[in-house]
């Protein structure tokens, strides 16, 4: 669907309005960022909505925000590093895996709620009208309220195991750029893709795993052959592990070819999802 | 000026085939087919072409066929038609929910559509955060919301419940609530589908005075209901949809009127009765009843729903076959329910007012000023005699539907059990009881 917001030119009573245009929608791609910014509240109010309600009855309320990823750190702590020994580069292996656990986990629960986010809003899809980009975007940014809640354990463990940050901490931000804009990216191929083929629905389970054993959540990288690196660089959430870990426990930099190959992926992920999803987007309404 | 401008809408669903450049639907495609073929190898060649063929018309499907019409600003249109023909389809274009396939729409201002009430409510959030969803949802900005927060707590009645989650409303808190939310939008255009078919009939009241004050305030809307009494109420334009082709544009009565008209199937409004052979009917034949019309409300065209406390025209059309005229003639017409009861006898004899002479084709009317009959299903008799000879009885003369309606004009009914037929009458209060017996001693005070 095309929307020109243009003003019109003629004298009549309804120039001071806003025009609108529906015309069958051309072959043409049109971003519309600027609809995206209009529609700024309504994206607002998606990500409170999902905040609210995400420990709404339930006993512990936002405290599973806390126990999810220091269970999983401790049940890592067991397997992989007490009884499988993984090497953890000298440094405890439980804040060495939460430093990991921290992206990571926001990252599997941006994608996981953002490839469903079309689908478990079908009754918006189908009665009213907001660019549907918003929908996707809000799950992403949801998942900040985990993510700072899960920082502040971090910040303690530091405390506790006195380890001190590195200068890297001032490119946290970009590293996170980096997890939000994969798992947006992704997001986009798959909630557009699951409003066609619900076999999604049943494929991101597997993908998170597989992705998850396939980044350095519970190992380090150095455990993956040299010549292999390049490779294992394409996936973007290796670069951000590593470059949490260098930022927040001082261990060695990620290696600047590794990020910038991760950065072009993601760059390459991100501009095929919106443009994917903008040209399937007039058909939701009618096939969700 | 026109605030909508609509050219040559056309909207096409292609249904059970899909058309992606993904290779593994086309994949997927080339073994559906290939299945198909081998289902089909066992059934005769003539009937898998045949099948194939209906299967291929049915993948395109109308919607929306060419439809044009301009609305002028502040003008409260409604769009009906039976289902399928389009008018939802309409809406969500007009909603930009769905795209056409063809044509173009020109809006001028703030659109809003309301296409379900209630849109967007999440059941674990309170009656305030929904209403704050709900708005912005709508379209609605937050400092507007805000704006209007009180009075849409007090349409909706539920100022005591403003805290509490909406999963624990009732049904008709919820109701009220959403549609308050609604009701208060503020938008040049507002796009309306079947929100008035909810809530109880005070309620939809308040709503349908909501509803005028939005059309009196200059806003443009555009209505889709079934309800005929909305329509007719709020709107002054109509448009009637058949099939998705627009049939008619113009005054509301006259597009109920062709709606209904159009609602009429082949037995719908009309008993044809000339057909039914001799074998089936009693008496001489000198008159035979030919057909039998119903018309509601003094409509020019027969009408196929006839509802109970609406008026009602009986016209029974005859054919005369007697060289001569005949003289005082009586004709009648018995409603039997479904548990083969009579309820009811009219007749021309019992009101002294047989039809003098009869010469010639022609009808008769019996007009009945508030039908009393409940709904439901009745088979009807009908026959023509004097007083020596029948002329003419058909035992079975069909069947009529006898549709639900506001009997009493208050919008209140006793519940279906409690309900065969309805007696026009009035209450009064008098204070001190009628001593309506003065020889009875038990009526005192």
């Amino acid at each position: 669907m095309t929307i020109s917001m243009n003003t019109a030119q003629e004298t009549n009573p309804c120039s001071h309005r806003k025009k609108i245009l529906i015309k069958a929608p051309s072959s043409m791609f049109k971003l519309n960022i600027s609809e995206i910014w209009e529609y700024r509240e309504l994206l607002s109010m998606f990500v409170w909505r999902d905040i609210a309600v995400r420990y709404k009855q339930s006993l512990i309320g936002i405290g599973w925000a806390v126990i999810q990823p220091v269970m999983t750190m401790i049940i890592f702590s067991l397997i992989f590093g007490y009884l499988a020994k993984l090497p953890s580069e000298g440094i405890p292996y439980p804040i060495y895996t939460f430093c990991a656990l921290l992206p990571w986990n926001y990252f599997a629960r941006s994608l996981t709620d953002s490839s469903d986010s079309l689908v478990s809003s079908a009754n918006l899809v189908t009665k009213v009208y907001f660019p549907r980009l918003i929908l996707p975007l809000s799950k992403v940014l949801a998942g900040f309220i985990d993510f700072t809640i899960a920082f502040v354990i971090l910040l303690a463990l530091m405390v506790w195991y006195q380890i001190a940050p590195s200068y890297g901490i001032f490119l946290l931000p970009a590293f996170m750029l980096i997890a939000i804009l994969t798992a947006f990216g992704i997001g986009l191929w798959l909630t557009a893709l699951n409003v066609k083929y619900r076999d999604i629905k049943f494929v991101v389970p597997f993908i998170t795993q597989l992705w998850m054993y396939t980044s350095p959540v519970a190992y380090s990288t150095s455990l993956i052959p040299e010549k292999w690196q390049w490779l294992y660089g394409l996936n973007p959430m290796v670069g951000v592990i590593e470059g949490f870990r260098w930022a927040l426990l001082s261990k060695g930099a990620p290696d600047p070819v590794m990020m910038s190959v991760s950065t072009v992926i993601v760059l390459i992920i991100l501009v095929g999802g919106i443009y994917y999803f903008r040209k399937t987007e007039q058909t939701f309404s009618d096939i969700i | 000026m026109h605030i909508i401008t609509i050219r040559k809408l056309t909207k096409i669903y292609k249904l059970g085939q899909t058309h992606t450049n993904l290779l593994s639907e086309k994949i997927g495609n080339k073994i559906y087919a290939l299945y198909r073929k081998l289902r089909n190898s066992d059934v005769t060649e003539n009937k898998t072409a045949k099948y194939q063929k209906s299967d291929k018309l049915e993948n395109t499907i109308y919607a929306l066929k060419n439809v044009s019409f301009k609305v002028q600003q502040g003008e409260v249109i409604g769009i009906i038609g039976s289902n399928g023909a389009g008018k939802s389809t309409l809406l969500k274009i007009l909603s930009r929910i769905t795209t056409p396939t063809a044509g173009t729409v020109e809006m001028y201002g703030r659109v809003t559509s309301l296409l379900e009430i209630g849109t967007g409510f999440h059941a674990e959030l309170t009656g305030r955060e929904n209403i704050f969803l709900n708005g912005s949802i709508l379209g609605m900005k937050r400092f507007e919301i805000k704006k209007k927060f009180d009075e849409i707590i007090d349409f909706a009645e539920i100022s005591a419940f403003v805290d509490t989650p909406v999963k624990r409303y009732s049904s008709g808190m919820y109701i009220r609530l959403a549609f308050a939310v609604a009701a208060h939008l503020e938008s040049d255009i507002l796009i309306v589908d079947e929100v008035l078919a909810v809530g109880d009939v005070k309620f939809q009241k308040k709503c349908l005075g909501k509803m005028e004050d939005v059309a009196k305030k200059g806003r443009t809307v555009l209505l889709v209901t079934h309800n005929m009494a909305s329509v007719a109420a709020l709107c002054e334009r109509g448009i009637v949809l058949d099939n998705g082709n627009l049939i008619y544009n113009g005054s509301i009565d006259k597009a109920i009127a062709i709606y209904m008209g159009e609602n009429e199937g082949a037995y719908c409004g009309s008993l044809h009765l000339s057909d039914i052979p001799k074998s089936h009917r009693q008496g001489n034949g000198l008159i035979t009843i030919t057909k039998i019309d119903f018309f509601v409300n003094g409509n020019d065209l027969p009408s196929e729903f006839i509802i109970c406390g609406n008026s009602l025209t009986i016209q029974i059309s005859y054919a005369v076959f007697n060289p001569l005229p005949l003289k005082n003639v009586n004709f009648g017409i018995c409603f039997i329910d479904s548990f083969n009861r009579i309820v009811s006898r009219l007749e021309t004899d019992l009101l002294d007012a047989n039809f003098e002479t009869i010469s010639g084709n022609g009808s008769v009317l019996c007009e009945i000023e508030r039908f009393p009959l409940g709904e439901g299903q009745y088979h009807l008799e009908v026959g023509v005699s004097t007083q020596n000879e029948i002329y003419d009885y058909i035992p079975n003369a069909g069947s009529i539907t006898i549709q639900q309606g506001d009997f009493y004009k208050t919008g209140r009914l006793p519940p279906s059990r409690q309900r065969v037929f309805f007696i026009a009458h009035n209450w009064r209060h008098v204070g001190k009881a009628k001593n309506l017996n003065k020889d009875n001693p038990s009526v005192r005070n």
